[in-house]
């Protein structure tokens, strides 16, 4: 009776004809758009072949997505397919995007593409979407920047200078006295404003005119009570007096102590200036125990960037759904929870994720065939209730192999995430050193390599194991300079099995890294009795210049704290002298009334006994 | 001039042209519209139910318009309401069901206002349908004739928009 059938039409016929031409052309349709999305998200080429969507079983394939280079044109940055999305199509109603499974196989980075045209420049980012700075983690930066101790035997031979090897930067030394310099006055004026608000003369001064004023000639015995009462209270203040100004010279007197003290974080402060200046003089450390830094550090910092950069990107990935818990506003309402009977699903999940693949060399040769399976790439991981784990094989025809494993558990605050990977004949290829006068990089046949990380919150734990075989060291030049770096040659191509330790400790913000190798103590010796004498030379020569311009400025320091300190401890010992004569003074009097008073008693008292006597 | 336009078009919907049980219908639908913050799936049912039913559209907007309004006021009570209704404890069952039905996930219903202004709608709609149907009728029985002599309306009737709005109507333009 009240349908109105134009509306009808409409609302039934023409979704039903945008439907079926959507369903016709839904492949078309995925590919132009994942296609135009990743060309404009990657700013290069991207085809994508052999698209198949099954709105009805939510499944998605294709057969091939390759990805083209920016830095390398020539090259395809990542080639996959066939893949397969099963996509979980009940929980799109709540709002949920989740993949029950994702299949990627034929997978491969950096594979030649001799055919491929260089990508169209990309242009200028406007400047609010301009690459944003570095992001840090809320525990400190997610990149190691330790200083490394690098050795340069030419230095040895220059003269030094402190000023130009700093480059004009204040050093920590002097830093610290300026320090000393201010804490020092700060505290010392601190002490000067308690002897101003002691007001000593003027409370003695009052104390006095209370004395002067009671009366100890009177015969009325009550009189020179209350008399005698007074003399007391005066006293009490007076000791009173006598206890604050003790306690202001205990401190005054303490000062000298706290100045000591300060002067003694300037001589370590000293300490690091000059180690700091043969750092950065290239000096190195020839005790075993930093060689392994000297030689290898670059390397095994560079290893473990590596793996916190994974990290960090895992973490990324697994963000939490949760959202600050805010008021709501009119009208917003409050949701009400109720318990989960059936399987709950974070916002965006992604439950298991296959691949496979092949790594190719610069000739297009394949190196490495892998496979492996990442399951609970979650939003949530409490509301999906496991941790994401990574379970990866990898195998060359060289007989290379490797086991990679990963959990990264966010369930409970702070995540833990965990990497082991074990790598058996490894080609390392070639590994890049810390040069100067010693090897720029190293080869070697093969190599065991064990890695292990983990870090909670951002307390870091990583250890890597290295053990290379046939190893052979190359230096920048071709030809030594001179006699030691030729003995230094000489030494390293005497090594061919290499063991090297590295640990990794504290958080992201102080890490601590230990370096051990194989090498260490033979290369110590021979570094010790080639140049040890002239390197000792140099770090003292640095000592003394470092030490001549802190102790200049020290005794500045110290003359100006003397100055300021003197005049106080003056005045200061006065007035305990003044409140102690006092004192003393009060005391005498006290007993000599009492006595007096005494004595008046005792004579009224015999008097009144031989009145009772005549009667 | 805006608002007079609408006055006027409200005023010709009740004298004329739709029947009261459309204009009755127009306004409930309207106003369960209105009273259900955001859009959840049964207010896009109840806008088809507006679409393909002659129901009529302008009581629509204005039921609409008054029903959000008096949501925006009741919003505490709704709420209350929605919380009390979602924490039965013999309803526990029921919504435990629902909420793990991806579904219903939809319809918002474990949202304190919009189960608290679902359920306002609904009672309201029972209630106000029959007095609006009654109400149309009354007024084009007998306060008809009595209204179009008030003032107010003579002036409505004297400006040249509704005159344009008269000749844009015999016309079949609006």
């Amino acid at each position: 009776m009240m349908i109105r059938k134009t509306g009808l039409f409409l609302l039934i016929v023409v979704p039903a004809v945008v439907l079926v031409w959507v369903y016709l052309a839904r492949n078309a349709i995925v590919t132009g758009v994942a296609t135009y999305s990743l060309q404009k998200m990657l700013g290069t080429p991207v085809q994508m072949q052999g698209v198949d969507l099954d709105p009805f079983a939510m499944r998605a394939t294709f057969q091939r997505l390759r990805i083209q280079g920016r830095d390398d044109p020539k090259s395809w940055l990542l080639v996959a397919g066939p893949a397969r999305f099963d996509l979980n199509g009940a929980q799109l109603f709540a709002r949920k995007f989740v993949v029950d499974e994702l299949r990627v196989d034929g997978l491969g980075f950096g594979v030649p593409c001799p055919d491929c045209k260089p990508p169209p420049p990309a242009p200028p980012p406007p400047p609010s979407q301009a690459a944003p700075p570095a992001t840090e983690g809320k525990g400190g930066g997610w990149s190691l920047h330790i200083p490394l101790p690098e050795l340069n035997l030419e230095a040895l031979k220059q003269e030094l200078d402190v000023e130009r090897i700093t480059s004009g930067q204040k050093l920590g030394s002097l830093q610290a006295l300026d320090q000393a310099q201010t804490d020092g006055k700060a505290r010392i004026a601190g002490l000067q404003q308690r002897y101003e608000r002691l007001a000593t003369q003027a409370r003695l001064d009052a104390i006095e005119k209370q004395v002067n004023a009671l009366d100890f000639k009177s015969k009325d015995p009550r009189k020179l009570k209350e008399a005698l009462d007074g003399l007391k209270d005066a006293s009490a203040k007076a000791k009173a007096l006598q206890s604050e100004t003790q306690a202001l010279v205990r401190d005054v007197r303490a000062e000298p102590g706290h100045v000591k003290a300060d002067f003694a974080r300037v001589d370590q402060e000293l300490d690091a200036d000059v180690a700091a200046a043969s750092r950065l003089a290239h000096l190195g450390g020839l005790n075993a125990g930093q060689v392994g830094e000297l030689v290898f550090g670059k390397v095994v910092l560079e290893r473990f960037n590596w793996v916190l950069a994974q990290f960090r990107r895992v973490r990324g990935m697994l963000s939490s759904d949760a959202q600050p818990v805010q008021k709501p506003s009119r009208g917003a309402g409050r949701l009400i929870s109720y318990p989960v009977t059936g399987r709950a699903y974070p916002g965006f999940l992604v439950d298991t994720i296959a691949f496979s693949g092949s790594g190719v060399d610069a000739a297009g040769g394949e190196t490495l065939r892998y496979t492996g399976q990442l399951t609970g790439l979650s939003s949530d991981a409490r509301v999906y209730g496991k941790p994401m784990l990574l379970d990866a094989t990898a195998a060359g025809k060289s007989g290379e192999n490797w086991v990679v494993r990963g959990s990264f558990d966010h369930r409970t605050s702070p995540g833990q995430d965990q990497i082991a990977a074990q790598g058996h004949g490894v080609r390392l290829g070639d590994v890049k050193l810390s040069g100067g006068s010693l090897p720029e990089r190293a080869t070697s046949r093969d190599a065991d390599v064990n890695l292990q990380a983990t870090l909670r919150g951002f307390a870091v734990a990583a250890a890597l194991r290295i053990d290379a075989n046939q190893v052979q060291f190359v230096f920048g030049k071709e030809a030594a300079d001179n006699a030691t770096q030729r003995n230094i040659r000489e030494l390293f191509a005497g090594f061919d099995r290499v063991q090297l330790e590295a640990t990794l400790g504290g958080t992201l913000t102080q890490p601590k890294v230990h370096i051990s190798s194989s090498i260490d103590e033979q290369f110590s010796k021979r570094l010790q009795s080639l140049v040890g004498k002239r390197q000792a030379e140099a770090q003292a020569k640095i000592r003394t210049q470092i030490s001549q311009r802190v102790e200049a400025q020290r005794a500045q320091v110290r003359k100006a704290l003397d100055d300021q300190l003197s005049p106080l401890q003056a005045q200061v010992q006065a007035a305990q002298q003044k409140v102690q004569a006092l004192q003393e003074q009060l005391a005498r009097r006290q007993a000599e009334v009492e006595a007096a008073a005494k004595g008046k008693a005792a004579s009224k008292v015999e008097d009144l006994k031989a009145r009772l006597r005549r009667r | 001039m805006f608002w007079l336009k609408i006055v006027a078009k409200i005023l010709n919907t009740l004298k004329e042209g739709a029947t009261p049980a459309q204009i009755a219908l127009g306004f409930v639908l309207g106003w369960a519209i209105g009273l259900v913050p955001g859009w959840p799936v049964q207010v896009w049912l109840l806008l088809l139910l507006l679409l393909v039913l002659q129901a009529n559209i302008t009581m629509a907007l204005v039921g609409a318009a008054i029903a959000a309004a008096l949501a925006w006021v009741f919003d505490p009570l709704l709420d209350a309401l929605g919380a009390a209704v979602l924490q039965a404890g013999s309803l526990q069952g029921l919504f435990t069901r629902l909420y793990n039905s991806p579904p219903w996930s939809l319809t918002r219903f474990n949202n304190t206002v919009v189960m608290g202004a679902s359920i306002a709608a609904v009672v309201t709609a029972i209630v106000l349908f029959p007095l609006i149907l009654r109400g149309v009728r009354a007024y084009r029985e007998r306060l008809l004739a009595r209204i179009d002599t008030f003032r107010i309306v003579q002036v409505l009737k004297g400006t040249k928009l509704f005159g344009l709005y008269r000749r844009l109507q015999e016309l079949g333009l609006v």
